[in-house]
């Protein structure tokens, strides 16, 4: 194992993070062998509804319940040897220092460009970090691969070549309001599935490949075309 | 739509420059042509939003019309991110 992280912190429990919770939780209890024991802890404001039931990893008892709690108790109970808690807050950028530390691997799979951009100016300022973002339109998307080694840059932020996110038009989920916070675009839960995974393969070549200083900060994909392809860029400074 | 195919001269793959931007990439004859005209070259194609930003060999393109691209030079547009996830 080349990389060790001080704890694994997930953004977002909705299509992407549901999807990507259970093989993640599934690899750190029975294949990755930490040197300190691990903790996970989920990050997300927003209850589950109804209408969440045909894309994100929820059950009828979970509606209205704290989507962070919820998944938080139903992976404890399938993976009783982990540490798994639950931040039930949107992240803004007050909080963010209670959660994010020096050396954590981050997981970001939100529905704002202005929570991406705090997140990823904040993880700007720390020593060492691994953050693995994934967006998604219907049946197309993203991912992208921020990594600080020793307080400097192997790869690109995430707004470094993304104007949408070093200049975020939308809101975070706490400026939204109900009827805001209601009117989402469909997604499809095969995208959210696509992105997961890809997420969780930044993850394994990060930790596993000696010269994980050549990796791929971006990976674009389309699930009609069954194509994906992986962007290298220089860091660089907005 | 992905697209792998060869533009201008086929017979001359020693100048071809490969142009990508999401899932999409081509490769046209490009060696000797600005930034700017590739893109102008490679819109329709691939697809390439008029605010991408121009990365060439992984690096960011500040003049486009001056940078002149040469061989084996690999030619990004970057697609924006995609935005949901919840």
């Amino acid at each position: 194992m080349i990389k060790d992280f001080n704890g694994i912190r997930v953004i977002g429990v909705g299509g992407i993070g549901t999807a990507l919770l259970t093989p993640l939780c599934r690899y750190v209890t029975y294949s990755y062998k930490a040197s300190d024991p691990i903790d996970i802890t989920l990050i997300d404001g927003d209850k589950f509804e109804a209408k969440n039931l045909e894309r994100q990893g929820c059950s009828i008892e979970d509606i209205e319940v704290n989507k962070s709690d919820a998944m938080r108790d139903k992976l404890s109970a399938e993976f009783d040897a982990l540490d798994i808690n639950s931040f039930p807050h949107y992240l803004n950028a007050t909080n963010i220092s209670e959660v994010i530390k020096n050396g954590d691997l981050v997981f970001m799979g939100v529905d704002n460009h202005k929570t991406r951009k705090i997140v990823s100016d904040y993880c700007a300022t720390l020593d060492d970090i691994v953050l693995v973002s994934g967006g998604n339109e219907y049946h197309d998307g993203n991912i992208q691969l921020f990594i600080r080694e020793n307080g400097k840059p192997i790869t690109a932020s995430l707004d470094a070549y993304h104007p949408e996110i070093a200049s975020p038009k939308d809101k975070s989920p706490d400026e939204l309001g109900c009827a805001e916070l209601m009117a989402s675009a469909p997604q499809l839960l095969f995208m959210n599935l696509a992105i997961a995974s890809l997420m969780l393969n930044a993850m394994y070549v990060v930790m596993t490949e000696e010269n994980h200083h050549e990796v791929y900060g971006e990976v674009y994909v389309d699930i009609k075309e069954a194509t994906s392809l992986p962007s290298k860029r220089k860091p660089r400074l907005v | 739509m992905a697209q792998e195919q060869m533009q201008g001269n086929a017979a001359a793959p020693e100048s071809a420059v490969v142009v990508k931007c999401g899932i999409s990439q081509t490769k046209v004859r490009g060696v000797g042509k600005s930034v700017a005209d590739l893109r102008a070259q490679c819109k329709k194609a691939i697809n390439i939003d008029p605010a991408a930003q121009a990365v060439v060999d992984g690096v960011p393109v500040a003049d486009e019309k001056a940078f002149i691209i040469t061989e084996g030079m690999e030619l990004e547009f970057v697609k924006q991110s995609g935005q949901k996830g919840i």
